[in-house]
């Protein structure tokens, strides 16, 4: 039935790797609290070279479809260029691509950029483009875009009206899979150069070429990435800054650190730890997007809908229903995210925000223990216990695994919170037996591509590689595939609204809070995105001096 | 002294076989598993994860692992990280240089200040000994975190002196400017430690016989202390010293981590989170042996130094 759905959500189990710190409690709004934008303000003079926090481990490798997870998604985009971008509102446009369009829904037709030359002064070419583009279908490269590509029947090379073209053509209908390009998965590396390096390339001896504005001048798998202007760059004349040094402290108080003692100029997806401290920081300012500014979202995963007092429904509704969400947007993430009522929250709508805002509106409620105590004794849970996992290490997550302790106590539930070691936790998300023990754990999560049909269709298919708990109905299965073909945004909402509602009464995932985007920048640099549109766009060209 | 040298190094033997198999077995028994290193942290499908685990032969019974391991080992080859495909040579390689660096300018400083303070405590009774057995006494509670985040607040962040994170500016003095506080704030305790077993061993010289003759007949202080206090005062002294320094190489795991110092203690700690089996068992086995080898050291040094154990043949 449905091929595309995989997508590249990535279980961000290890974001936020923050240890000790000061944690929430107070509930201070932070100060630049940005309501209605979606960028800070734009930079006005050149930079010689700034530090940029490169997330909570440096990358794993150089190659851009290694590896879907922050530091790659962070530093990576400037380094190699996907055929599109998205600007900071999740909106296309150009990239080493100038132009695209679907003449039908199952082809793709792309218009590559002329005059592009890698970093070494050698021109791209149409056959670097298809050779890229197929690295992710090739079992062999273990691209972690992959999945993404299942709909693709084939990548070829044409010429249109005197320019080179690629032309993508799809098994079924595809209306999403245009957005894929403007990730990591649609990026341009050399193919000569790739070739030549095998296995080997993106590790630090290889390195990578690519045609982005910066190149890799300095690292070694451990420590700090220093790159410098791509004296090639096809767009030389929007680079602002000569060098950028990233570091990637692993502990929230060591980027704390760096940050006070002024080792460190900005930073996106702060550790939520640090937000009130830094909301008072001299010396910078902590950025906080609006509502929707960021695409993660903080949930409760059911393991396994077939067994325990998970299983029933109307225990799961009982919980989602006593849930105090404000207050853990409040305290536990110092008023830095918000309440969310459906997976895919604000943070996620990247087209036909209207029609999932008045949809969203009606899945608003405010707690109500007694209703859900009422659910409880329906369902003949009372007293019944429930086991939920949580990474340990990472405050935030203690924080709310006992929160929704105190929760499920209140209502009448037993729960056992049991926090595991990274590593093991990790393997809940590959294997079943590792999720066994427990009814339910906790997961941050997010999706690169603001499209709701990736996220449902990953947690709320049969096959869906999220969906842990064996969630399966042919209704919310038929929309959400639907959706994929769906060439019209308002058509495509509306399947995938349907398919929403039918979850927010199920509730395989329950969801808890939507972080916002948070973005520290010390007084010497200006320019990025306030969302995550970095993740998508080569940001670090446009920083500079305020 | 050729036949104690045999002896240590055949103990120093056992003892790394015996660590190398605790620590494989350790990861190997820990839950967990390094495939969503391997994998991505997508749901892979179950041929996938198939080939990846026969890639790293991690379906291999456990003897057959630890044998292949060892044997890479001894030819001198630390096996490929699960972490990008880099050979683990590579990544150790990267970072060994900023950890030794750090013990070093830490030895330095525990040597430096533990005997300076100790010598003037034991030399200067009264109120220079008071200050110093309290200050002495109230560092060596002090735990290294601690020390870091105070030095960090302080010194870095408050006064500037010293940069709060990162291996610092280019070339040895921006390197050994970023180590200073790392360094401190390991010292710390182990210069303390070393100050108080310094005074007590210099004062225990002291009151013996022969230095109440050797002033009696004349003998100049300064020569009496420099000639013979010290010297019969030091094996004691280079033994904790020894440990003292030693124990570093675990300590710098915490301290490397509060700094943001890209070395071996990092590089550990993250490699545990990724469960890269390969580069922890490569770092642990790389510490142990710098363990043992410095204990070594410390023995051989006391051979050298005590005339009567020089003399007596081994013990």
């Amino acid at each position: 039935m449905r091929t595309a759905v995989l997508a590249a959500v990535v279980t961000a189990a290890l974001t936020l790797a923050a240890c000790g710190g000061g944690g929430g409690g107070k509930a201070t709004a932070p100060d630049a609290f940005a309501k209605d934008r979606s960028d800070t303000p734009a930079a006005q003079g050149d930079l010689d070279s700034y530090t940029w926090y490169g997330d909570y481990r440096a990358p794993y490798s150089l190659d851009p479809v290694k590896n879907a997870d922050y530091p790659e998604q962070t530093v990576l985009p400037n380094i190699c260029e996907s055929l599109l971008r998205v600007k900071s509102d999740y909106t296309l446009e150009p990239g080493l691509a100038t132009k695209w369009e679907q003449p039908d829904p199952r082809t793709l037709l792309l218009t590559v950029r002329d005059g592009v030359k890698f970093a070494d002064g050698t021109p791209m070419t149409v056959a670097d483009v298809v050779y890229s583009l197929e690295r992710n279908r090739d079992t062999r490269t273990v691209s972690s875009y992959a999945s993404l590509y299942a709909n693709v029947a084939s990548i070829t090379a044409g010429t249109g009206a005197g320019a080179a073209t690629v032309k993508i053509a799809f098994r079924t209908d595809d209306a999403v899979f245009v957005k894929v390009l403007a990730t990591l998965g649609g990026s341009v590396v050399s193919r000569a150069h790739a070739k030549a390096k095998g296995a080997d390339l993106g590790t630090p001896k290889a390195g990578v070429l690519c045609t982005g504005p910066y190149r890799v001048t300095s690292f070694d798998g451990a420590g700090d990435l220093t790159m410098e202007r791509n004296d090639h760059y096809w767009d030389a004349g929007t680079v602002r800054s000569k060098k950028v040094t990233f570091v990637f402290p692993a502990s929230a108080k060591a980027l704390g650190n760096a940050i006070a003692g002024k080792a460190v100029d900005g930073g996106f997806n702060i550790p939520s730890p640090l937000v009130p401290t830094l909301a008072k920081a001299n010396g910078g300012t902590l950025w906080t997007g609006a509502e929707g500014s960021s695409p993660q979202n903080l949930d409760l995963v059911v393991s396994d809908l077939r067994k325990g007092p998970l299983a029933d429904p109307r225990t799961r509704q009982a919980l989602s229903r006593a849930l105090d969400r404000e207050g853990i947007a409040r305290s536990i993430f110092s008023a830095a995210a918000d309440p969310l009522y459906a997976v895919a929250g604000p943070g996620t709508w990247g087209y036909a925000r209207d029609r999932f805002q008045r949809a969203y509106d009606e899945l608003t409620v405010r707690a109500d223990p007694a209703a859900a105590k009422e659910l409880i004794t329906r369902a003949g849970a009372e007293g019944r216990k429930v086991k939920l996992a949580y990474p340990t290490g990472i405050e935030l997550y203690a924080e709310v695994a006992t929160t929704l302790q105190q929760t499920a106590e209140r209502i009448g539930l037993d729960m056992e919170i049991v926090g595991l070691p990274l590593a093991q936790y990790g393997e809940m998300f590959i294997d079943p037996a590792a999720r066994e023990p427990y009814d339910a754990f906790l997961t941050m999560n997010y999706i690169q591509i603001t499209e709701p049909a990736f996220l449902y269709g990953f947690i709320a298919t049969p096959d869906g590689p999220q969906n842990y708990g064996g969630y399966d109905n042919p209704e919310v299965a038929d929309r959400i595939t639907r959706a994929f073909g769906t060439t019209d945004d308002r058509a495509r909402a509306d399947l995938l609204i349907e398919a929403q509602e039918r979850l927010a009464q199920d509730l395989p995932w329950i969801p808890i809070v939507a972080p916002r985007a948070t973005v520290y920048l010390s007084d010497k640099v200006a320019g990025v995105p306030l969302t995550f549109g970095y993740m998508g766009r080569p940001w670090a060209a446009a920083v500079g001096a305020p | 002294m050729t036949r104690f040298l045999a002896g240590r190094l055949a103990g120093l033997l056992v003892t790394l076989t015996v660590s190398s198999f605790v620590v494989f077995a350790g990861l190997y028994l820990a839950p967990g598993s390094p495939e969503s290193v391997l994998l991505g942290n997508s749901t892979p499908t179950p041929e996938r994860r198939a080939a990846v685990r026969e890639q790293y032969g991690l379906d291999d019974p456990f003897m057959v692992r630890y044998l292949h391991w060892l044997g890479d080992v001894l030819q001198g080859d630390l096996g490929t990280s699960f972490v990008g495909n880099q050979p683990v040579a590579a990544r150790i390689d990267a970072v060994y240089g900023t950890t030794l660096s750090l013990v070093a300018v830490t030895a330095v400083l525990i040597a430096v200040l533990g005997l300076g303070l100790g010598l003037l405590a034991a030399l200067r009774p009264g109120r220079t000994d008071d200050l110093v057995s309290a200050a002495t006494a109230t560092a060596a509670g002090v735990p290294a975190f601690v020390a870091a985040s105070l030095g960090i607040s302080v010194l870095a962040v408050r006064l500037g002196w010293f940069p709060a994170y990162g291996a610092g500016g280019p070339g040895l003095p921006g390197t050994l400017h970023a180590l200073v506080l790392p360094a401190l704030s390991l010292a710390l305790i182990s210069s303390a430690l070393l100050a108080r077993v310094t005074r007590a061993a210099v004062r225990a010289e002291l009151g013996k016989e022969y230095v109440e003759t050797a002033r009696a007949r004349g003998v100049p202080t300064r020569r009496v202390i420099r000639a013979h206090v010290l010297p019969n005062a030091a094996p004691p002294l280079i033994t904790v010293g020894g440990l003292l320094v030693a124990a570093l190489l675990a300590g710098t795991v915490v301290v490397e981590n509060a700094f943001g110092l890209p070395g071996m203690g990092s590089l550990l700690i993250g490699s545990v989170n990724q469960k890269d089996f390969p580069t922890v068992q490569a770092v642990t086995l790389l510490m142990v042996t710098g363990f043992v080898l410095v204990n070594l050291l410390v023995d051989v040094a006391q051979q050298l130094l005590d005339p009567r154990l020089r003399q007596g043949g081994t013990p």
